[in-house]
Parts: structure tokens; sequence; C-alpha cells
């Protein structure tokens, strides 16, 4: 997914004036403001009063036998239109766009599949407002009133099916609930993880016999109207499971010089999804490069995320997993399965990462 | 040696004959062109849709539509699971007209948002510029408004519209203003986007049109990886009751069939331009032969083989062919731009939906056109260049050998007994409808046979020559009783050329004549009403049921006749499904019922039965598609479920090509739960003024067309007349081409004379007596040609009237004889014959003898 509002829809908002966190956008948005009141599942479901929205499902999954490696990722996107009088009709609305982009990693085939969807709210893609439930065209992705999260994705050669046992509550990043991406106020988020949902289901590959697969998902919803601070040209984000049952989240918000923003940040989630700790003053190493055959965009990999006197070297599994989603939100980046090797080169656990701004400033598209 | 040889014989000949090889050229060109231009200009006339959406995103692979009516758009999330392997596109049409340059638009409401999802996946990687925010907000304003309409290039550059213009109109009867949201430019390498196509959001255009919740088709196509096949059998699986999936072939027929019988007319009539340009070209190819006949013979003698002077005299046709291909190639573009228009208006009258501007070179077609000229350039050179190949030099020398009368007795006799042949195997054989090769190779058997047989015809016009007194009668008329090829293929082209003028003349003829007559007979009501724009049984507005029962409820109206028409899938075929009042029908109207005198009592039984027993008029049409008869019955799709119907009436119907079935308005209403109506007829109290009534009712509804009878006869033979423009055009350059064949032949012939006629100028006959000898012999030709191209073309119309177009499209038309048209053509032949060798006889009266060395060099 490209973690920060669709380009093709975006619109900029004029900087806030003072500490104080507007109640909205001069266009009539709901702006991220603390002491926001969390409750579930109701925001696991759409808020069509913020201006973005995703959802976004990455994992990491293993056939029974353990030898047969997939990442996966499937995120929705929802973008309110500028508000008109005018607004469509209920099947085919004309104030809500719907986004949705979808890999599947093949490590041992050494193949990465990429979908996209692009559709509006209504027949075609929608999503609820009190629980989660959310499609574009038949990619869905619904929890069940016994918190089991439902997920169907296809992408050209292949189709996967999952379920994950949610639990009660996700992680809430952010200070009060507010998840800070720059220095005008309101480039904020509400921001929910569920890190670890433990997931199983079945793969199916073209020419090959439904595989059953399980592993682990990372879950994240973010709602906002405005992410993107001024100078900012991309991020490096990161979602890491460690074996010892840690998670921690990261992201590097990059600025046009290249240097890492202030309001870049990286939390540590224990066990039992409680925020442990969290840092400004972490680390990103660029130790290599990739450069796309496809669009010649060179992506700086492996990264190794240090803090807290820990490294945490990201290797991607596969190094081609990039996306040019010509077809939706128009952004060419990387995002893919890792693994994630300790200081000395131990395999410690599994990431995602997504590296977006490098084939092309995100500037002026948020 | 070969090369300089064949230089010497071929491009040094022609030069030396610039003429003739540019008549040959010519003849091969104007062929090719006629051929071609007819068929971009059917392609581009036919294109609608596709343009627009191969511009933006693939072509389908599949289409979904209901079996009877609009698709419910509800339903749509039950194809869900398809989409894991297909794309699907919702389209809805409907019509618009135009107030300002009376137009009638074409609405496509399709979901702009989601056809992002069919565009070609192999898109390029973003570049690091960041999107155009004018673009966006164009693309805000096209799905954010209600009346934002995307248009034509061509109609934006035509009418100078820019983005926020108005354009004001109808649909159906109610005044409706669109706003331009963008331009629709056309993609390159795909074919232009029609002007009078409008694109619309899906939601808005279903506000404009006033069909909430409904679509007209869907179009699927499959996703990379995934086959057509799976989409098939996946889609199978899941379709809601009444909807179908339409078979690829009846999908590539759909747009083809619709205008099959106008293609039809004008694909034999380029045919045949074609035929009489190998006619044609058999006759160069032959003169020049016979020209270099002392070149074969010193070839011949200086060991050159029969092989090598064959070869020579392909080369040369084969190089005529390929320049006048060539040229005939790009005529054929340049024609077709024309003719488009043409064939456009033609299908946008008759059908209402297309409306092509110009024609893009296919090159395929090119390539096809190119072919069948350059084939027919060789196949007309072939006998000659045998004649020349294998002929004795002592023979080729011999004077006069040039002038060898023709075995015309051999030929009428042939001729004959083709013309025979062919007659037989139109009539006699019963083959099942739509089955009607017999009937196209008979067309060919008589063509060839009639032309032949008229070269017999010759000697029985030269016969009065042995009595004529005057020595000039007699000289003009010798030639004919002994005649040589070069009058022979004269006299056949100019047969082949009349007989298809004749031939199609007669049919066009009893065509209108029987419309006419069935218009005449149908036609009864005073006043006929429908929303501007509405033109043709495929016209897509309609009139409110309200609107319908405000009209009925006049003060001025005896009766109303309210008339609707749904396109529905019946056994795999579309066809239309019509409703009207049979009760008013029965007492006002009048419609011909074939084998019954009277249709009021079927009519009134029919309405007496009403939904317990349903009736159903059948068009001939529809009876010969779908092979019922009188009697039978048939189940109708309807949206709850199929309905059963008998068929209690064949009727004669000229409307359309899908046929139809008709059903009395209170059952289509119990039936399909539509109050709409295409069109009213009004039946007017006695003493009402019918112009009076026909402007107070316009006035009071500006969306109406008000036409009185009399309006709407002009208007059907107004179409009538401008469909057939074009064929009346092809018939004109088909007969142009066999006067240029003409002239060329009496040239010919004269320079053939070109001793006696010396002789006679040295006895002291004046240039204009020769010149009158010379003209008489060639009108003896023409007169020949034209009295054998009646001929056939009488056997010819006999074939197209009582074979062709009731196996091809279930038309019985009644044959009528157009006398006046006859003597038309018969005096516009000669005439033309006339004005053309008037001035060839002159010039060749005043040959010198000095010409002859000049000739022979």
């Amino acid at each position: 997914m490209i973690r920060l509002p669709v380009a093709a829809f975006g619109v900029s908002v004029s900087l806030m004036i003072g500490a104080q966190t507007p109640a909205s956008t001069p266009d009539g948005f709901a702006v991220a403001r603390p002491g926001y009141r969390f409750s579930f599942p109701r925001d696991h479901g759409s808020h069509p009063e913020y201006r973005t929205e995703w959802w976004y499902f990455t994992g990491h999954l293993w056939s029974l036998d353990g030898k047969r490696r997939f990442g996966y990722q499937l995120t929705f996107f929802r973008q309110a239109l500028p508000k008109k009088a005018y607004s469509g009709s209920a099947s085919w609305g004309s104030d809500q766009i719907f986004l949705a982009h979808g890999t599947l990693t093949d490590e041992g085939g050494k193949h990465f599949w990429v979908g996209e969807r692009l559709n509006r709210g209504g027949l075609t893609a929608n999503s609820a407002t009190d629980h989660l439930a959310v499609f574009n065209e038949s990619w869905k992705a619904e929890q069940d009133a016994g918190g089991v999260i439902h997920l169907h994705l296809s992408v050209p050669g292949a189709g996967l099916d999952l379920t994950m046992q949610a639990p009660p509550r996700p992680v809430i990043f952010g200070e009060d609930g507010v998840s800070r991406k720059g220095a005008d106020i309101t480039a904020s988020s509400h921001y929910l993880t569920f890190p670890r949902l433990s997931s199983s289901g079945t793969l199916k590959l073209a020419n090959e016999a439904p595989m059953p697969v399980s592993g682990t998902t990372w879950m994240d919803h973010e709602f906002s109207s405005n992410q993107l601070g001024e100078g900012q040209v991309g991020w490096d984000w990161a979602g890491i499971q460690l074996r010892d049952g840690r998670s921690l989240m990261a992201y590097r918000m990059r600025k046009s010089d290249g240097s890492q923003d202030p309001f870049s940040i990286m939390y540590d989630v224990d066990k039992s999804g409680r925020i442990t700790r969290r840092t400004s003053e972490f680390k990103v190493l660029e130790q290599g490069a990739w450069t796309s055959p496809a669009s010649h965009t060179r992506y700086p990999q492996p990264l190794t995320f240090e803090a807290w006197g820990e490294r945490f070297k990201l290797v991607p599994i596969l190094k081609d997993q990039e996306l040019r989603t010509a077809r939706s939100t128009g952004i060419t980046y990387w995002e893919g399965a890792c693994r994630v090797l300790d200081a000395s080169g131990k395999e410690i656990g599994d990431a995602y990462l997504e590296q977006t701004g490098y084939a092309h400033s995100l500037k002026g598209r948020f | 040696m070969t090369g300089s040889l064949g230089r010497r014989l071929i491009l040094r000949a022609l030069w030396r004959e610039k003429g003739r090889a540019l008549l040959a050229m010519l003849s091969v060109a104007l062929g090719v062109s006629v051929f071609l231009s007819i068929r971009l200009a059917n392609r581009a006339a036919v294109a609608s849709f596709e343009g627009f959406a191969n511009g933006v995103g693939q072509g389908s692979d599949a289409v979904v539509r209901a079996e009877v009516g609009p698709l419910d758009e509800a339903a749509l999330p039950r194809l869900d699971a398809i989409r894991d392997i297909a794309w699907v596109r919702p389209i809805i049409e409907g019509s618009f007209y135009r107030a300002r340059s009376k137009e009638a638009f074409q609405i496509l409401g399709t979901d702009l948002v989601g056809i992002g999802n069919s565009v070609d996946s192999a898109a390029p990687a973003q570049s690091g510029s960041a999107p155009d925010p004018s673009l966006q907000a164009r693309f805000f304003e096209s799905i954010q408004n209600s009346d934002a309409v995307m248009i034509s290039g061509a109609f934006a550059k035509s009418d100078h519209l820019l983005p926020g213009a108005a354009i004001q109109g109808f649909v159906n009867e109610r005044p409706v203003t669109l706003h331009v949201a963008g331009i629709l430019l056309d993609a390159p390498g795909r074919p232009a986007l029609q002007r009078n196509l409008l694109v619309m959001d899906l939601p808005a255009a279903q506000e404009t049109l006033q069909r909430p919740g409904q679509l007209d088709r869907l179009e699927l196509g499959v996703r990379e990886g995934a086959s057509p096949q799976q989409l098939d059998s996946g889609l199978r699986g899941m379709l809601p009751k009444n909807w179908v999936l339409e078979a690829p072939e009846q999908r590539a027929s759909s747009g083809k069939t619709m205008t099959a019988a106008f293609r039809f007319n004008l694909t034999i009539l380029s045919l045949i331009a074609l035929a009489v340009g190998a006619y044609l070209l058999f006759q160069a190819f032959d003169a020049s032969v016979n020209r270099r006949r002392e070149t074969w013979a010193t070839l011949h003698a200086l060991g050159c083989e029969p092989a090598r002077v064959l070869r020579f005299v392909m080369a040369e046709a084969a190089l005529l062919g390929s320049l006048g291909s060539g040229l005939g190639i790009f005529l054929g573009w340049l024609l077709a731009q024309g003719s488009v228009r043409s064939i456009s208006q033609t299908v946008a009258g008759l059908y209402g939906a297309s409306s092509a501007t110009h024609a893009n070179l296919d090159p395929g077609e090119g390539l096809l056109a190119g072919a069948i000229g350059f084939l027919v350039c060789l196949l007309a050179a072939w006998i000659p260049a045998r004649r020349a190949a294998h002929t004795p030099p002592v023979q080729l020398l011999a004077r006069g050998g040039e002038t060898k009368p023709t075995r015309w007795v051999l030929f009428t006799l042939t001729g004959l007994a083709l013309t025979g042949a062919g007659a037989t195997l139109a009539f006699l054989p019963t083959l099942p409808p739509g089955v009607a090769w017999h009937a196209y190779v008979a067309s060919v058997l008589v063509l060839l046979g009639g032309s032949l047989a008229s070269v017999g015809l010759m000697p029985l016009l030269g016969a009065p020559g042995t009595a004529a007194r005057g020595w000039n009668a007699r000289l003009a008329l010798r030639p004919l009783r002994r005649p040589t090829g070069r009058h022979g293929f004269a006299a056949a082209a100019l047969a082949v050329a009349v007989g298809m003028a004749t031939g199609m003349g007669v049919m066009v003829q009893s065509f209108e004549r029987t419309v006419q007559t069935w218009i005449g007979g149908n036609l009864r009501a005073d006043l006929y009403l429908a929303p501007l724009g509405s033109v043709g049984a495929a016209s897509q507005h309609r009139l409110p049921g309200a609107l319908a029962d405000e009209l009925a409820a006049d003060p001025a109206v005896l009766a109303a006749d309210r008339f609707q028409m749904l396109p529905i899938h019946l056994r795999g075929q579309e066809t239309l499904l019509g409703a009207g009042d049979f009760l008013v029908h029965a007492q006002y109207g009048h419609v011909a019922i074939l084998g019954a005198e009277d249709a009021a009592p079927i009519l009134l039984q029919m309405h007496r039965d009403g939904v317990a027993h349903v009736g159903a008029m059948a068009s001939e049409t529809f009876s010969r598609r779908f092979g019922v008869r009188v009697g039978d019955g048939m189940d109708i799709p309807t949206p709850d479920g199929l309905r059963h119907l008998s068929i209690r009436a064949i009727y004669a119907d000229y409307g359309n090509e899908r046929g139809s079935l008709i059903v009395d308005r209170p059952v289509f209403y119990q039936w399909f739960h539509d109050e709409r109506c295409a069109s009213v007829a009004l039946y007017l109290k006695p003493g009402q003024d019918r112009a009076l009534v026909a402007q107070r009712l316009g006035q009071r509804h500006a969306g109406l067309q008000v036409r009185s009878n009399a309006d709407l006869r002009e208007q059907v033979s107004f179409v009538f007349r401008q469909t057939f423009a074009i064929t009346y055009a092809l018939e004109i350059i088909g007969l142009a081409v066999a006067l240029a064949g003409l002239v060329q032949a009496l040239l010919g012939l004269a320079m053939a004379r070109r001793g006696e006629i010396w002789t006679l100028r040295a006895l002291g006959a004046s240039e204009g007596e020769i010149a009158g000898v010379l003209l008489g012999e060639g009108l003896g030709v023409a007169l020949a040609g034209t009295l054998g191209g009646l001929s056939i073309g009488l056997v010819l119309a006999q074939i197209l009237v009582r074979v062709l177009n009731p196996q091809v499209f279930g038309w019985t038309l009644r044959f009528s004889l157009p006398w006046g048209f006859l003597a038309l053509l018969l005096g516009l032949a000669l005439f033309s014959a006339t004005a053309a060798l008037l001035p060839a006889a002159r010039w060749a009266a005043r040959l010198n003898a000095d010409r002859e060395a000049e000739e022979g060099a």
C-alpha cells in the first residue's frame, strides 16, 4: 500500500495558524484531534467525515510443510472528493472513491504479482460505518460478530482467502489518539493497528492445487484529512514482527534534501499489544540499493533500523516488489516482505517495508 | 538481356501508349476504389461505442444483457466473484436531440471512475511529475455534476465548444441542458470517435435519461492471466434470471446485421463495377496485344519462347494492376470520406445508431481491395497474353488479323445457356430461409451469360444494313453483321453495366412501390407524435405514460394508438417486442395481414383474449427468422419470467431486419409494467383541422415532434430515397466505366478501319460523313449492349426481388416494372453513348493514312 492518501484525488490544505487543532479543514473535513474517543467495532468501520482512510493488511505466510514462503499485501483506500451538492446515486456515488492495491510474493517461485482496483462508493466498492467491512469489487475484508476477520484477495494468477482472529482492542499509535506526521498540526491521523493477527487460509496459484497456508498478518487502519507535512517527499515505513513476540512500527518521513524529518517515529509494542517505548531518535542505515528495471527507480536496500541499542536489518525476500499503480493511485513505490536480521546476522523476525518518494516526489499529491 | 528487353517491351510500350495505359490503370483504380470506399465507409458507419471504449480501455470479451428490458443494477453484486478474473463495465444508452442543430446524439453512460480498471495493464511507470491539478478538477467536474458531458473532438471543433459550454436539447420530450466537462480526444491508431457521442458518468446519465437503477448492458473483459473461456464458464453459473451472455458471434454480427440490407446492395454494386472494369481491361489488353503483333512475331522469329512472351504481357498487366490498385486504394480512401457521410446518415436515419463522419484506411481492407484489383488485371490479361505467346508469327503478321470476326453464334448460344442455367438455379430449388448462395451464383451466371448473348444482338442490328440505300448506312452497319472481338467486349461491358443498373433499379423501385403501398395502407391516423429526434425502430426516446394519456384525452382527439417497442433476446437472437392498442387499431387503423383481407376481427379477438390467452402478430421477417407460423406458440422472456403467447397473424413490415412481435398494449403493460411509449398516433374527431391541432400540440410540448400523415409519408420516402442515393451514384459510375470502354472500342475499330477511312476520303467523302459512319457503328454496339443489358437487368431484378430479398431479409416485395425508369435508362445510355462517341468519331474521321506508319512503329 501507500500509507498516505491517494494521489489522484488529494487536495492540499493550507497551514493552520496556532497550536489549537481545528475541528475541520477549510473544505469541511474532520481533522484528527487529541481526545478522540475510540469505540469498537465502530471505529474499525469507515469514517466518511475524514477525507482519507485506509485498511492495510500485510502478512507472511507459509505452506503447511513450511517449505514455501509467501508475502501478501491488501490495502483498501477510501478518499472523499471535494464536497459538492451533487453526489451521484447510492449505487454510483460521486463523493467517495475507493482504491485498492494487492500483491502476492512467492519467494521460492521468485514471483511478485500485483493487482489494483479503482471504484466509487456504491455497488462496486464500499465500507461499512459500524464495523470492519470493506470491499472493492471482489477484494474483501470483513470482521464477523465473533471478531474473526475474513479476507479475500486475487491478483492475476493467484487468489488468497484468509481468516484471522483479532484481539478485542487494537494498538492505538500517537499521542492522545493522534499520530502526527509533520509540523502542520493538521498533518495527523488516527492510527490503529493489529500487529500480529494469526492467519490461516488457502492460496490458489495458477496450475496448482489450492494450498493451505498459515502465518501472521499486520493490519493498520488509519483515517485523517491531511497527512503530509511541508517539505516532505516520501517515507520509509516498516511493520516488524519479531520472533520474541514484540512488534515494531517505524516510519521515517524524508524531506526533499534527503534528511529525516523530526516527526519520524519508531514504536515498540509488546506481546500483549501494549506500547512499551517510542522514539524519534532512531536511525535508518542504507546498506545498498536496488534499481527497478521497470521504472529505473533506485531504492536503498537493505535498510537497517537502529534504536534502543538494537539493530533490525530488513532484507527483502525478493528484490522486485515494486508497485507501479498507473490504474489507481498513479504512484510507483516499493512494498515488500523482508526478513529481519539482528546485528549478528541472525534472523529474528519478519517485516513489511514500504518505500515511497523514490520514483517521484509525493509532494503535491497529498 | 531479359531486363532490357522487358523494359523495352513493357515500359517503352506503355510510355508510347500513355493514353491506353492510363485508361487501363484507371479502370483498375476505379473498380478498386469503389469496392474499397464502400467497405471503409461501412466500417466507419457501424463503429459506435467501440471507438470510445477502445480509446480509453480495452475492447470487451463478453457482453451481458437482459433477455428483455434493462438490467437491474441491484443484481450487479451477484457478479462480484467474476471480478477476480474480469473487469466489468456497466453501460446505459439513450438519445439526446440537440435543438440548435437539429441533431440526434447518442448518450452513453458508463462508470467513469471504474473505467480505469479496463485500461491496459501494461501502463508505463510514473514519471517524476505531479498530476496536473486542472485534470483533477476536470475529472471531478465530470463526475460531480449531474449535467456534465464529455464530447467528441470533432463536435467540439465544429461547434467551437469548450469545457463549460452548454448544450441544449431534449431527452425524450423533456428539455435538458448539458454542460461540456471535457473533450474526448481520439486515441492514436484507433478509430476516431463518432461526432455524435455524448459520454456521461453513469449516475448522471441515469438521472438525465430518467432511468434510475437501470443498465442496458455490461461489458466484461478478462484480466491478465485469465482466459475468455474462464470468463464465459464463470459467468454462466452466476447470471441472475433474465440476464444473458451474448455469444461472441452474435456480438460480432450485431453491428453488421443492422445494415446488412444496405451493405449487401453496395457490395454487389462495387463488385459489378469491378466486373465491368474487368471487361474493359480485357479489351485494353486485347487491343494492346493486337497492336504489337509485329513485335510478338519478331520475337517468335528470333527464337523467343512462348512462355517468355507470355511473361512479358503478364508483367505488363502486373505493372498496370499494381499501379492501378495503388491509385485505387488512394481514391477509395478519398471516396470513403465522402460516402461515409451519406452511408452514415442513412444508417442513422434508419437505425438511429451511427454518425461517423470520416473513415480510416484499414490496412486489411486496403490490401483486399488492392489484391482483387491486381488479380482482376492478371485475369483480364491472361487470354490476350496467351494469344500473343502461342499464335504463329505468320498469322500474327497477316493483315487484318486483328479484325477477325468473333464467333458470335457460339457466344450467343453459350450466353443463353448460362442465363437459362442461372434462372433455373435461382428459381428451382427451395432452400431454407437465410440461404441465398444459389441466388448469388445465379446472378453471376445471368450477368456473364447475358453479356455474352448481347454479342449476338449486333448481327441482328446490323442486318438492315444490307437493305440500306445510303452508302454510309451500309458501311456503318456492315461491321455489326460480323462483329469482331472488340465489338463484342464493348457490347458485353455495356450490357453488364446497364444490366446492373436495370436490376438494381427495378429492385429499388419494386421495394419503394411496395413500401409506399404498405405505408399507404398502414398509416391512417391524422397525427403522429414522438419525442424529438426519434427515428426508426432503434430510437431510444420514449414518452412518459402520463403524457400519452394527456394527448389521448385532448378534446380534439377521437382515439389514440400508443406504440411501444422493446428489444428482446429470443432463442439467442435479438428481436423486437412491440405493443399497440389493438382495439383502436381495429376500429380506425389498418395493418396488412398476409393471407387475410381484414385485420380487424383478428385484432379484436386478440384484444378480447387479453392476458388469459395472449395472441400476437409477427412480422414477416420475424416469422422467417424464428421459423414460426400462425398458430405456433412461443415463450417470451419478461422481467417476471417466461410468458406464453400464440402467433395469430403474420403482417408485412419493412421497418427493420430484426423482425418484430406485436402484442396488445394491456398485455404489454401487465408483462413489463412499462407505461411509456415510443410514439402516439392520434385519430382526430370529425371536423377537426389537423394543421391547427398539430400546431397547438407542438406549441404545448416543445420536445415533441408532431407530424401529419402526409409529413410522415414524406419522411419515409425521404429516408428511402436517401438510402438508395448512393446506389444510384454507383450505377452511374458503372455506366461511365462502360462508356469509356465503348469509346476505347470505337477508337480501336476506327484504327482498324483506317485504310477504309483513307479510301473514303480519297473518294471524296467528307469528314462529317465518315464520322457519321463511325458513329453509326458505335451506336450499334451501344444499342446491342443497352438492349442486352436491359434484358439481363430484368432477369436479375426477378432474382433480387423474388429470391434474394425474401431469402436474406424475409421481405416479400411486389415486382413492379418501372417503365419510365427503363425508358430513361435506355435514353440515358444511348444519349451518353452518342455524346461520348461523337468526338471520338470526329477524331477518327480525320485520321491520315500516314498515321498507319506511325502506329506500326
